[in-house]
């Protein structure tokens, strides 16, 4: 499996997990929060803030329920790019969801390093085709989909040249719920896809995404508010700047505690096995001359290590040419 | 939800069940009767689970044109057109009675592949087991439904077929009340050469979908079979014939009944030596075990109370000495009695 790199950081088996912070529409077409939301996001410890753009006339029809509300998401050019090179002066990332071809191609002129593509335009060859013809890293979110249907998506994207392709696991549901999650279906991804897999978690603390993280995703995607009590929109399942901040380090914590898979002790073990592995000691006073049994040796713990039970087969049945004390150590010198 | 397990003629095909072999007969009756009733018995003699013949009509598989398939092209230069090659090759159908009788008086499973639903209607009268959908018919919606209505379960081949077309295959078996189908991975050119077979996909296949999954083989010797035994997979399906000089296009790529009683053998074979997981000796290896391994010896006479020394041991077989990971142990030490040269040294014998 090969890495994909957003804007110069590889996502991938081995990689550190790349964390984004989706901002959604949570900032309600109100620059001034969006820009709030990124530089709180760049206090998070995440690797990218994102946001969703679409161009209401191009993204749904005026009979649409949320047709009236997508112009009021509206940013004009100058504000996305505002909002981008804040991101880039705090050092994170920024993306954004791309919902129709002007959102492509605006983005693609304020040079936004790489785009998702939403759930819902995973079957919609022309975008996808739009979408990786853009020559960037692609996320696909695959909640609701089949995997006929991911497979579909895929082709249309390579076919277009563009290997740049990280799926992301996930049912957005408001919020989703542990057992809607499935965090297998990571797994299932690598092994058909042999692509990066990250997460998109919609539920409304960090359990699933450390558990997604165990699952072998390889980045995660949570929402993210500066105030969920504002409820604008997105807001259900999102984190304040404070608890995403709390997350990344619990997803920072758990893939250094996911470490390496060949059984070894380490350094660490290796010193408590000092201190709590047994030594053959003599149970009570022997005189010179004892012929050493299992009744008057002991296996105890002390330190340092002296003959291990492993060893005791060596031992039995030897004369001692010297006493030995009660809880002392019996060493191949004692030995006649 | 389609199950794991299928139910074929009294046999499961699945994980944890007996490997499925399908001698597949084909077109190599080359319409003697006499030949299908001998591949029949060659199936059953070689071992296999089942023999499959092929149900297709010229008027019901292909349209009046010119065109040509490549690879019938090739094998029939003569022919004016694909419905003339077909209906060369047309299985009679009332002979399908007769050959379901001759495979169960042999203990087969007769299963026939369906081109068109009237094929399906007259297996269904006959009572076949289960209905085997080809690779070309992966498509052909109208017929899996067809088949998947009779209730019996479907092996579908998936030759050029990706996820999405064998998801859409598999929709329509579950949309109609059916609940058994098994996949093959197939590489559909004749023959397929080894480097086109792709078997990892046996695994994608089973971790997509969680149905019983196998290979369809076009390609030259039993490699595949082995293999697919190894990689996890359900069942099987060969090509044979009677004798591959035979004229007819299926036959250059079809194994004689020899090598398909080789291809069972090492299929039995294969399932019994993947065996398990765990890493131990085993209860039969223990005097070897116990024979073949080294440990201390001494190399010459050892007097009583000599100090031991490197030169005065040797580490051979049997190993029912001291484990030669203590020599460093036992040199230094003093001989606790009189130690003869070939002795095995045990810590009795040593102070």
């Amino acid at each position: 499996m090969k890495p994909v790199i957003l804007d110069a950081k590889p996502v991938g088996p081995g990689e550190r997990i790349y964390v984004i912070a989706e901002g959604a529409n949570n900032h309600a077409g109100d620059h001034r929060i969006a820009m709030q939301m990124v530089e709180a996001a760049a206090t998070t410890g995440a690797d990218a803030v994102k946001f969703q753009c679409m161009d209401a006339d191009e993204f749904a029809v005026p009979a649409y329920e949320w047709y009236k509300v997508y112009h009021q998401l509206r940013f004009s050019k100058q504000q996305w790019k505002d909002l981008k090179d804040r991101a880039t002066e705090l050092g994170i990332s920024f993306c954004v969801d791309v919902l129709d071809p002007p959102s492509i191609d605006l983005h693609v002129d304020i040079g936004t390093p790489f785009f998702r593509l939403h759930a819902g335009d995973l079957v919609n060859p022309f975008l996808l085709k739009y979408a990786a013809q853009a020559g960037r890293p692609l996320l696909l979110h695959t909640g609701m989909t089949t995997i006929g249907e991911i497979e579909f998506a895929i082709d249309c994207i390579t076919a277009a040249g563009n290997e740049q392709i990280i799926l992301l696991h996930g049912f957005q549901d408001h919020p989703s719920h542990p057992a809607d999650m499935h965090l297998r279906v990571i797994r299932t991804y690598q092994e058909i896809f042999d692509r990066p897999v990250g997460l998109n978690d919609h539920t409304t603390d960090a359990v699933a995404a450390l558990a997604g993280l165990g699952a072998g995703a390889m980045a995660i995607e949570k929402h993210f508010t500066t105030d969920r009590a504002a409820k604008r929109y997105d807001w259900v399942s999102a984190l304040e700047p404070q608890e995403f901040r709390k997350m990344v380090e619990d997803v920072r914590n758990a893939e250094t505690a996911m470490g390496n898979a060949l059984r070894e002790p380490s350094a660490k073990e290796l010193a408590w096995r000092e201190s709590t592995r047994k030594s053959l000691v003599a149970r009570e006073d022997l005189p010179a001359g004892t012929i050493l049994t299992e009744k008057n040796v002991a296996m105890k713990r002390r330190t340092p290590l002296g003959i291990g039970p492993l060893d005791a087969e060596s031992i039995l049945g030897k004369r001692l040419a010297r006493p030995v004390k009660r809880n002392d150590p019996l060493t191949p010198e004692d030995l006649a | 939800m389609l199950r794991p397990v299928v139910q074929v003629g009294g046999k499961s095909i699945g994980d944890g069940h007996p490997f499925f072999v399908i001698a597949e007969a084909s077109s190599n009756h080359n319409r003697d009767l006499k030949t299908a009733l001998g591949l029949v018995d060659a199936a059953a003699a070689a071992g296999a689970d089942a023999v499959k013949f092929q149900a297709f009509t010229a008027d019901k598989i292909v349209a009046r044109m010119r065109e040509k398939h490549p690879y019938l092209e090739q094998m029939f230069p003569q022919a004016g057109s694909m419905h003339e090659v077909y209906a060369s090759m047309e299985l009679p159908r009332e002979w399908l009675k007769d050959l379901k009788a001759r495979s169960e008086e042999k203990g087969l499973i007769f299963l026939c592949t369906p081109f068109d639903e009237e094929a399906v209607d007259l297996l269904e009268s006959l009572g076949v087991a289960a209905y085997k959908i080809a690779s070309y018919e992966l498509w052909h919606l109208p017929l899996i439904r067809h088949a998947a209505r009779t209730g019996k379960p479907l092996l579908i081949s998936t030759g050029m077929g990706n996820l999405q077309a064998i998801e859409e295959a598999l929709g329509a078996v579950a949309a109609e009340g059916n609940d058994q189908a098994a996949l093959f991975h197939c590489a559909i050119n004749y023959p397929a050469p080894f480097a086109e077979l792709n078997l990892r996909a046996i695994r994608t296949m089973k971790i997509a979908f969680g149905v019983p999954v196998g290979y369809s083989d076009h390609s030259t010797g039993i490699t595949a079979a082995i293999a697919t035994v190894a990689l996890g997979g359900n069942l099987f399906e060969k090509h044979f014939t009677l004798n591959k000089k035979l004229p007819g296009p299926d036959h250059p790529f079809s194994i004689e009944p020899g090598e398909l009683a080789a291809l069972v053998r090492g299929v039995r074979e294969c399932e019994q030596a993947l065996g398990s997981p765990l890493k131990r000796m085993l209860e039969s290896e223990r005097a070897g075990y116990v024979m073949g391994r080294r440990s201390i010896f001494a190399a010459a006479d050892i007097p009583a109370g000599a100090r031991i020394t490197r030169e005065m041991l040797a580490i051979l077989r049997p190993g029912t000495g001291l484990e030669p990971k203590h020599l460093d142990k036992v040199i230094g030490r003093r001989a606790a009695a009189d130690i003869r040269a070939q002795d095995p040294i045990t810590w009795e014998k040593i102070a």
